[in-house]
Formats: structure tokens, C-alpha cells, sequence
């Protein structure tokens, strides 16, 4: 018997990842029964040495962002040992809710952590903290090494898992793989969604609340009742778990095709679009104010994809990185 | 780089109907307009996407100015100067969130006679732009 193997590797990972593989029953038994399973921290007792000594791997699963030196050096050894590689998980593939902290340098978070752990003072001089892999620049592994299959999601829905094994399995099949393919529909979540508004060219968003501020109403979209929900620049294939629970999309699949920046792309269409009937009454009186109620900006537009965001890209070439595109 | 060398590069996108016909007076009335300053015209402020602009500071632009037409009913499409009104007012705000200075990003109204105000526009934001420096980004801490 000779299987394929597969390793799943975490860079900066909360865990919900893991636990969405795990979960999907039919994705997990199907890779149990085709491929072998060699490593996994979370699920088979191994440690990093061991994965360093395998002679081959067909396929690199990697979950979580590129946090650490230690995490940018096992995606760039996983690319050329492997045969494909996989970006699962938002994280892996856009920068994820971890990529937020990629705008503060790490010598700051480093500082702000030593500033506010305090310790008993009789354990000061005893305490002593083991060498650490160090901080870097924070990056989606797209942008460290290419990869093979991008699994969006946070965490990916079953759906989308058991997809993907299923693609999983072509490629092993012997079918060559067409460049980074993203599993997740190439349409916006709109095009789908439950609560469409019936004439989406006459779409009037009146203000800007915050969740905590407006009561909202089930089966009614969400910017018409000025609650920003990113939908319009989000790839579709989630079926709407959030939607469903009357929560507003916060943009976890990622860009659609056809752009990088979900940002700048909601900025300039949905924003845009913001009071669109009182603005000659409210230029005067200050319609920036309206536009004001937007307080948390990166944590809105750019929740799960701020390391690929284009202003991060010129922030980086700024500073002179590598990284930059 | 060499601070003695450089000058600053501006990209004006002016709107057709207002800011660029005042370009056009400008350039027939002899006006001298700051040089560093490469005017570009688009139909309607409002059709400049914050792409654009981010696309022109990746290129090296140390400056972007938007001009249109007046507010509230001088556009030519009605309301498209609103557009550009909401878009660089919330790129200018995500611009300093990324610690570049929202200073570096004008928008102005300029309509189709006012060809002096351009002038003046362009240069007073040419002297802005040389003081604030070549385009850089602020960082918080120092690196590691």
C-alpha cells in the first residue's frame, strides 16, 4: 500500500480550523481512507522534528497566518517539499482577525506586553522566559510562497470542506492543479442572498448605525437598515451562517475575483452610497459627520483581509520589505 | 534618498466639466502653475475610485489632489461630486489609520473660471507636500 500522505501544519491559529476539519464527518473519513495522515499536532502525537524527517509529502495543509520567523521558514520548506499546497482557513488565505495586529510593529506588542504583565517582584530575577521564535512582519501565506488551494472560511463551513477534499482527491487522482483555486463561489453573497432587497439598483442606505444601536429586522437587507454588512464585495459559498442569525456579513470569504482590496472596493461603492438622497441638505450641516458613525474602520472594512489590503502593500514598500508588491 | 534632489510629484485628477476646464483657462490665460503637479482629467470627480488614487501613490506619487465641481448642484451628472466628497473623505481617514498623513490627499472645488484658484491650489499644495517630504509612512516603536 502505498498512500498519498498529508500534513497539517498551524501558523498563527486560534484552533476553529482544526475543529472545522474534524467536524465534517464525511471530508475527515474520506481523508482517513485515501490518504495518510502524517502529521497533526492537534490530532496525532508528533512533534515538528518528526515532520522534518519525512521523506516526501504530497500534501501541506496550512492553517492560521505567517506570525512568526519560525512560521515563514516551515511555509517555505512545506512549498518545496510538498506537491500541494493548501491555504485553509481565512487566516492562511487573507491575514484573518489575527492580521489586524499587522499595522503595530512588533517591537510595540512586544513592549506593551512587557509593560503590562506584571509578576510578583520576589519571582523577577527568577523567571526567565525560553528563547521564543521571533515576531515578524505579519503576512497570508499567499504572499510568503505559492500556493495550490485557498479554503476560505472562518472557520471553513462544511460545505466548503468536504468540497475541497473532493478537489483534494482529483489532484491526487493525477489532475495538475490550475494555479491558486479558491473554493468558495465567484459571485457576491448578494447574488444569494436571503434577504435581497426586491430592486437592488435603487438600494438607499439612510445612515450608518452600529449593531448595538438599531433593532434590527429579520428578512430585510441589512444596508437598508444602515447597518454595514460587507456582502456586496464577499465571495458567496458560506450559505449565510451569519445572515441567518441576523448578523450582518463581516467578510470572511474573502474578495471576489477580479480584485484585491475589499476596502477601498466597498469604500467606493457602498459608502459612496451612504445618505445618497439628503446630500445636498446634508453637505452643509456636515455630511462627513454621517460617515463619522463608521468609528472602527479597519476592524469593518477590512476584518479578515487587511494583509492583502492594497494600502498594507504600500505601507510595506514604504518600509523598504521584501514583501512588498 | 537625496532631500536635495527630490521634488515632490502630484497627481490632480480634475473633473472634464469644471476643474479641468479651469486647467484648460489656466494654460490659455498663461498662468505658471507649479510643474510637479501632472493634472489628469477624468470624466467626474466621482468616477475617481480610491484605487486610483492608492494606484498613483504606489507609483510614486507623493501627492494626489481631486478637483470637481462645486457643491451642492454644479456637477455635470448631478450628484457625483457627493461621490468623491464620501470616498476621499474615508480614504483620507483610513490613509492616517495606515499611518500615512491624510495631508497628502486634497480634494477641492474648482469650477470651470476660476482658473487662479487652481493655480493657487496646486501651488500651495506643492508647498504642502515639500514640507511634509517624500511619502513615508509612519512607524510606531521603530522595527526589531
Amino acid at each position: 500500500m502505498n498512500k498519498p500522505n498529508i500534513v497539517i501544519v498551524h501558523g498563527a491559529i486560534c484552533g476553529g480550523c482544526d475543529v472545522a476539519l474534524a467536524n465534517s464527518e464525511e471530508a475527515i473519513s474520506k481523508i482517513l481512507e485515501n490518504i495518510d495522515l502524517a502529521y497533526w499536532s492537534v490530532a496525532v502525537d508528533a512533534r515538528l522534528s518528526d515532520l522534518k524527517s519525512l521523506g516526501k509529502i504530497d500534501v501541506a495543509v496550512f492553517m492560521g497566518g505567517v506570525r512568526t520567523s519560525e512560521d515563514e521558514e516551515l511555509a517555505k520548506w512545506l512549498r518545496e517539499k510538498s506537491k500541494i499546497l493548501v491555504a485553509f482557513g481565512s487566516c492562511s488565505a487573507y491575514g484573518g482577525i489575527p492580521g489586524l495586529a499587522a499595522l503595530t510593529s512588533p517591537i510595540e506588542l512586544i513592549n506593551l506586553v512587557k509593560s503590562t504583565i506584571t509578576t510578583s517582584s520576589q519571582y523577577k530575577s527568577i523567571i526567565e522566559l525560553p528563547k521564543l521564535p521571533e515576531l515578524s512582519t505579519y503576512r497570508a501565506l499567499p504572499h510568503v510562497v505559492n500556493v495550490d488551494i485557498v479554503v476560505p472560511g472562518c472557520p471553513p463551513p462544511i460545505k466548503v470542506v468536504n468540497e475541497f477534499v473532493n478537489v483534494l482527491l482529483k489532484y491526487i487522482a493525477g489532475e495538475e492543479p490550475i494555479g491558486p483555486l479558491v473554493i468558495a463561489g465567484s459571485k457576491a453573497q448578494c447574488e444569494t442572498c436571503p434577504r435581497k432587497p426586491k430592486d437592488l439598483s435603487k438600494l438607499q442606505i439612510p445612515s450608518i448605525k452600529r449593531i448595538y444601536e438599531a433593532k434590527i429586522e429579520e428578512n430585510r437587507c441589512f444596508l437598508e437598515q444602515g447597518i454595514l454588512c460587507l456582502g456586496p464585495v464577499t465571495r458567496e459559498g458560506c450559505e449565510h451562517s451569519c445572515i441567518n442569525v441576523n448578523m450582518p456579513c463581516t467578510g470572511c470569504f474573502g474578495p471576489l475575483p477580479g480584485f484585491e482590496d475589499v476596502g477601498l472596493r466597498y469604500i467606493a461603492g457602498i459608502l459612496a452610497l451612504v445618505a445618497v438622497e439628503r446630500e445636498k441638505e446634508l453637505m452643509e450641516q456636515g455630511l462627513a459627520k454621517i460617515l463619522d458613525k463608521l468609528v472602527d474602520r479597519l476592524g469593518v472594512l477590512y476584518r479578515y483581509t487587511l494583509p492583502r489590503s492594497r494600502l498594507y502593500m504600500l505601507k510595506l514598500s514604504l518600509e523598504g520589505s521584501e514583501y512588498a508588491r | 534618498m537625496n532631500l536635495d534632489s527630490w521634488e515632490p510629484k502630484i497627481v490632480a485628477f480634475l473633473c472634464k466639466w469644471c476643474s479641468g476646464a479651469a486647467a484648460e483657462l489656466a494654460g490659455v490665460s498663461r498662468l505658471l502653475y507649479s510643474p510637479n503637479v501632472i493634472p489628469i482629467i477624468v470624466p467626474c470627480s466621482g468616477r475617481v475610485d480610491p484605487d486610483l488614487i492608492v494606484e498613483a501613490f504606489m507609483n510614486g506619487a507623493d501627492g494626489v489632489i481631486v478637483a470637481g465641481c462645486h457643491t451642492p448642484s454644479d456637477c455635470h451628472y448631478i450628484a457625483g461630486n457627493f461621490k468623491a466628497f464620501k470616498r476621499v473623505y474615508m480614504l483620507k481617514k483610513l490613509l492616517s489609520d495606515f499611518g500615512i498623513e491624510p495631508e497628502r490627499l486634497k480634494l477641492e472645488w474648482v469650477s470651470a473660471v476660476e482658473s487662479q484658484k487652481l493655480k493657487t491650489l496646486f501651488d500651495e499644495f506643492t508647498f504642502t507636500i515639500r514640507k511634509l517630504g517624500p511619502l513615508r509612512v509612519k512607524i510606531r516603536g521603530g522595527s526589531v
